[in-house]
């Protein structure tokens, strides 16, 4: 019976789904709102207004602003909600790694990921900077750095990556995003206009690109960072020993 | 109207993800929907959206790891 009761409820629900899914436009449709009057407006002051090249970047970090800084406030929660049950891992708690003969990591993997690691960060960081041109931005790169430490931890073990990334220096770059977004939020509404604006018409021309930029470059830095020691912190407490 | 690439994809994709959730064993489930990631991140470069192939290959790769290492701190346990 509850089986029963639980497919049907499936069912329904899938069956409404399909149906929502069969109303919505197909790809590339003309004539609804968004080709009409939200993709035009972004193509045409996307530039001006966002003060981004990359409209992407301009959508996320200003027309959509807002929604960025809350979700590395989401982000921040995540990492407090598993800190909370999981607790962070403590450094002189963690044993050094004994290793029996013929039983060490192969020195391959190791020197390749020793190698590689330096690339790995060197592309984040050309990721984060470049966020206002190019695809990416502060999560893409925080992400790549994450990945990159990650698999640094992976080979060589949690006590050697707890003394290459200590607690100390993670701990101010989890809550980095929104103090980032807010500093320079606080941009706009010194010169008068709005809460994250990028371009100040007031300024004289040369020096307007300069500020658009360093705001830009500002808070991709702070989600890079803060989505970097977030993703770390997570795995160094599923991976400490009980 | 439907390219190859395109429908290799979506096809991969269907499989990848069904695989992910009939697949008993964990460690099985986890590496299918890592391959599921992949496939999703070439989807979104095919559906010009670079940015989010670029979200998609970081945090797939990381998610796959986190979800590996509990499997093997839980010593995949089922119940």
């Amino acid at each position: 019976m509850k089986k029963w009761l639980a497919l049907f409820s499936v069912g329904v629900m899938g069956i409404v789904l399909v149906y929502a899914a069969l109303l919505l436009p197909p790809m590339g449709a003309t004539g609804i709102p968004t080709t009409l009057n939200v993709i035009p407006h972004y193509l045409k002051y996307g530039v001006t207004e966002g003060g981004a090249e990359n409209i992407v970047s301009a959508i996320i970090l200003n027309y959509r602003g807002y929604d960025t800084m809350f979700e590395t406030t989401v982000l921040f929660s995540a990492l407090i909600a598993v800190l909370a049950v999981l607790k962070r891992e403590k450094r002189e708690l963690i044993p050094p790694p004994k290793y029996t003969p013929g039983d060490e990591p192969s020195m391959m993997v190791r020197t390749a990921v020793s190698l590689v690691l330096p690339f790995i960060l060197l592309f984040s960081i050309n990721t984060i900077f470049y966020g206002k041109y190019s695809p990416g931005g502060g999560f893409q790169g925080g992400a790549v750095i994450a990945a990159g430490f990650i698999v640094y931890t992976i080979v060589f073990g949690l006590y050697e990556a707890t003394r290459r990334i200590p607690e100390i220096s993670r701990v101010a770059t989890e809550g980095f995003g929104p103090v980032t977004f807010f500093t320079g939020g606080l941009v706009g509404i010194f010169t008068g206009l709005n809460f994250l604006t990028y371009t100040v018409p007031s300024f004289p021309v040369p020096f307007q690109a300069a500020v658009s930029t360093m705001i830009y470059a500002w808070i991709n830095i702070g989600i890079g960072v803060d989505v970097a020691g977030i993703f770390v912190s997570i795995l160094f407490a599923i991976l400490k020993e009980e | 109207m439907l390219e190859p690439v395109n429908l290799i994809l979506l096809i991969m994709l269907l499989a990848t993800g069904i695989a992910a959730s009939v697949i008993r064993s964990l460690l099985g489930a986890v590496i299918a929907y890592s391959i599921y990631s992949l496939f999703m991140c070439l989807m979104w470069q095919r559906l010009q959206a670079p940015d989010l192939a670029l979200t998609e290959a970081a945090v797939g790769g990381i998610t796959t790891v986190l979800m590996v290492v509990t499997i093997f701190k839980t010593k995949g346990k089922v119940k």
